[in-house]
């Protein structure tokens, strides 16, 4: 028998990582699955998660192990106050300042795992580069081709011009 | 360590872009944007940022549409045709609203107009938020009337008319809230409206602020009511009772808790959820709510302000009062009680109103404290005897571990050690706080914090060893901001500094705030540029001041309503 605190993830690459059950169970997915699975030696595959996707994921969750159990991801109803008062700390950002590719695959991967902890931050910072940014800025951020035609544009932009009285 | 066990292998680069994102990841992200840039030169707009995104991209444009809750915030005043595209894009989802006009009577057909276009969606309201003037009520009365069976929140706290004060105090809006109108409300916030006797009121509510003595259209709540509507909401978890008007004042002739009925005997309830307890009101109120109240005690908020009746003046009795106000069973209160603030004797004219302890932003910075306050406010005429506050808090709190002491008005010394023996009374404060105005703050109470010169020439110990922020708010009084009396005031606070420096006990950190507000400029005389010739002469015991603490900030402002700094008006 090994270690009965730790256990084996297994990247879809097949990278395996040894890591603390305590520091697995942020993430709602696996905590349940562990509980379905009991006492055992068996690796869990994590289908859809490359290894350097997971090998981020699991430094965060080391990291904030001993945060406070999170329970209430944002929300679009709009929990306004936490979404904006939500401080990424320091570490957080270092912990994004990744290749954009990256950042979206960990955020997706944290989607997927269902750490909500890691979807919140990940939402902040990609929300912190938006912000304050006009259309064009954010296009040229993200690499997104503009597909309206000019006359949608020019009717979207009147139905919305309200937004840019205030 | 997972990098331990990593085995390495050739990894395909990840290649996600952010259009690539999932859904319900994207909706959050501008969910997040839209919180981040509602602001706009003329105030926040919740939908203003999603408006931005959604002229990105198609998919973005059809992300936005698709999603009713990104514009179900809907306010009021904003002009009817954003009022209706809200409306429209928001179909199908519940809806927050707030309905908020100023006071001025043109104001009235918009805010008519805005509510009958609300008025079919009423069962989609989730929040209704209104602020208007007791007078503008009537045009909410056909809302309020209405089936809300999504509605949620509830917050009705009329505008104050500073003008009309006599007229605020009496009058109650004449619509009622009901249960069965709103059969899903977790969180209620009412002041000047009639609730729901205790047999009809809600009875799983989280939220429940209100901002006077509960009244009903048929008559007035006695204290045993209120207790009932609190035993039937056990899940509370934020409890906010501000009594100044309406309720009780006398004082019950067993005050003493050795004259009331045992802890056996008492019918205890527990709100076992409670987070936030901030209880402000007339002594017999709070002392009999507080008598029968279970709180958790690891509760992370507390905060009490008790005023009593002008006809105590025996301080021996005032401090007893007090000294018994917290009963054994909530001791656990008063000793881990930190933050302690005194309003000051509403005796003089620049006395307007008296400021909650903590702001909001306050409570987000630093949302664990547990604070008291011996409150005296205008509506109830408070004893003239000068020094009776601060012998008053010496008196109750001198046994507690108080660390930060906010003083809003410090009372004048009535007697040549008043100051000094308030300070001994705190020998672990950390951070004083005073705001008033130049009348109030005198240099006495910094020279007290002053450490005494010794024969030997070194210094003794001062009062208060571990002070280490001192703040002061200093309003101007019309026609009475001399120079000469504020430069002996900055000498005074420069003269502590550099006393304690010299005795190894220096400030870290002193702020300096004057300001004048905009009813004062207006009464006043003085010319601008003597105010500029009297703050120019501040700026060399000021600068003075710099090199005796680690941090120092002074400030001039002129104009606000309020102090900007601390929000306290006078």
């Amino acid at each position: 028998m090994g270690d009965s605190n730790r256990l084996t993830l297994v990247a879809s690459d097949g990278g395996k990582f040894v890591v603390d059950k305590e520091v697995v169970q942020m993430s709602v997915l696996l905590k349940n699955m562990i509980e379905d699975l009991g006492e055992t030696d068996e690796s869990i595959p994590i289908p859809n998660v490359t290894s350097p996707v997971l090998t981020k994921v699991i430094e965060f969750c080391e990291n904030h192990r001993t945060d406070a159990a999170r329970t209430d991801g944002p929300n679009v109803d709009g929990d306004d106050a936490r979404m904006r008062t939500a401080v990424v700390s320091d570490w957080d950002r270092q912990f994004f300042d990744v290749d954009q590719d990256l950042m979206f695959e960990i955020i997706v991967a944290a989607n997927y795992l269902d750490i909500k902890s890691l979807v919140d931050v990940g939402c902040k910072v990609v929300a912190d580069m938006i912000k304050g940014k006009s259309p064009q800025e954010i296009r040229d951020l993200f690499d997104i081709v503009n597909d309206f035609s000019p006359e949608e544009e020019a009717a979207l932009r009147k139905e919305n011009e309200w937004a840019n009285d205030r | 360590m997972a990098e331990d066990s990593f085995e390495q292998r050739s990894i395909p680069p990840a290649t996600l872009s952010v259009l690539e994102l999932p859904l319900e990841i994207l909706v959050v992200i501008f969910a997040i944007v839209d919180t981040l840039d509602c602001w706009g030169p003329l105030g926040a707009a919740y939908g203003r940022g999603i408006a931005k995104l959604m002229l990105v991209c198609r998919y973005w444009r059809d992300v936005a549409y698709a999603t009713p809750e990104f514009w179900r915030r809907i306010d009021a005043a904003e002009p009817l045709d954003r009022v209706s595209l809200l409306l429209e894009r928001s179909g199908g989802c519940t809806i927050d609203v707030r309905i908020f006009y100023p006071w001025i009577r043109k104001y009235q057909p918009l805010c008519h107009e805005a509510i009958a276009l609300i008025l079919p969606h009423a069962h989609r309201i989730r929040s209704l938020c209104i602020n208007l003037h007791l007078d503008h009520y009537p045009a909410v009365y056909e809302l309020l009337e209405r089936d809300m069976p999504a509605l949620e929140h509830l917050d009705l706290v009329p505008i104050r008319d500073l003008r009309s004060k006599g007229q605020y105090d009496r009058n109650y809006a004449t619509c009622s809230l009901s249960r069965l109108k709103y059969p899903r409300l977790r969180s209620l916030v009412s002041q000047r409206l009639h609730v729901p006797h205790p047999m009809g009121f809600w009875r799983t509510l989280h939220t429940l602020k209100m901002y006077d003595f509960p009244r009903t259209a048929s008559g007035e709540y006695l204290m045993r009511d209120v207790i009932a509507v609190l035993r039937a909401n056990g899940g509370l978890e934020e409890l906010v009772l501000w009594w100044y008007s309406g309720a009780p004042t006398a004082l019950p002739p067993n005050h003493q808790e050795s004259r009331l009925p045992q802890a056996s005997e008492r019918q205890l309830f527990a709100l076992r959820n409670l987070g936030l307890l901030s209880l402000h009101g007339t002594y017999p109120c709070v002392k009999e709510l507080l008598y029968h109240l279970l709180i958790p005690e690891d509760i992370p908020y507390v905060d009490i302000r008790v005023s009593i009746s002008s006809e105590y003046t025996d301080v021996y009795e005032i401090t007893q009062i007090f000294g018994t106000l917290i009963p054994t069973h909530l001791r656990f209160l008063q000793e881990r009680m930190s933050n302690v603030s005194f309003t000051g004797p509403a005796g003089t004219d620049c006395y307007t109103c008296c400021t909650p302890p903590y702001t909001h932003a306050d409570l987000e910075r630093a949302p664990e404290r547990t604070a008291i306050a011996f409150n005296q406010y205008p509506g109830i005429p408070v004893p003239q005897s000068v020094s009776l506050g601060v012998r008053c808090l010496v008196g109750v709190l001198g046994y507690t571990t108080v660390r930060c002491l906010s003083l809003a008005g410090p009372p004048p010394p009535a007697e040549d050690d008043c100051y000094e023996r308030m300070f001994d009374a705190f020998p672990s404060l950390e951070e004083l706080e005073v705001s008033g105005t130049n009348l109030m703050i005198r240099p006495d109470l910094f020279t007290a914090l002053s450490p005494a010169p010794r024969a030997d020439g070194g210094r003794e110990v001062p009062r208060c060893p571990h002070l280490r922020v001192l703040v002061v708010h200093c309003a101007r009084m019309p026609r009475r901001w001399t120079g000469p009396q504020l430069l002996e005031l900055v000498e005074a606070i420069g003269g502590c500094a550099l006393a304690r420096a010299e005795s190894d006990v220096r400030l870290h950190k002193v702020v300096l705030h004057f300001w004048i507000s905009a009813v004062t400029a207006a009464l006043d005389s003085e010319e601008p540029e003597q105010v500029e010739e009297q703050e120019m002469g501040l700026r060399e015991p000021l600068q003075r001041l710099c090199g005796f603490v680690d941090v120092a900030e002074h400030d001039f402002s002129h104009g606000a309503a309020v102090c900007a700094r601390c929000t306290s008006g006078y």
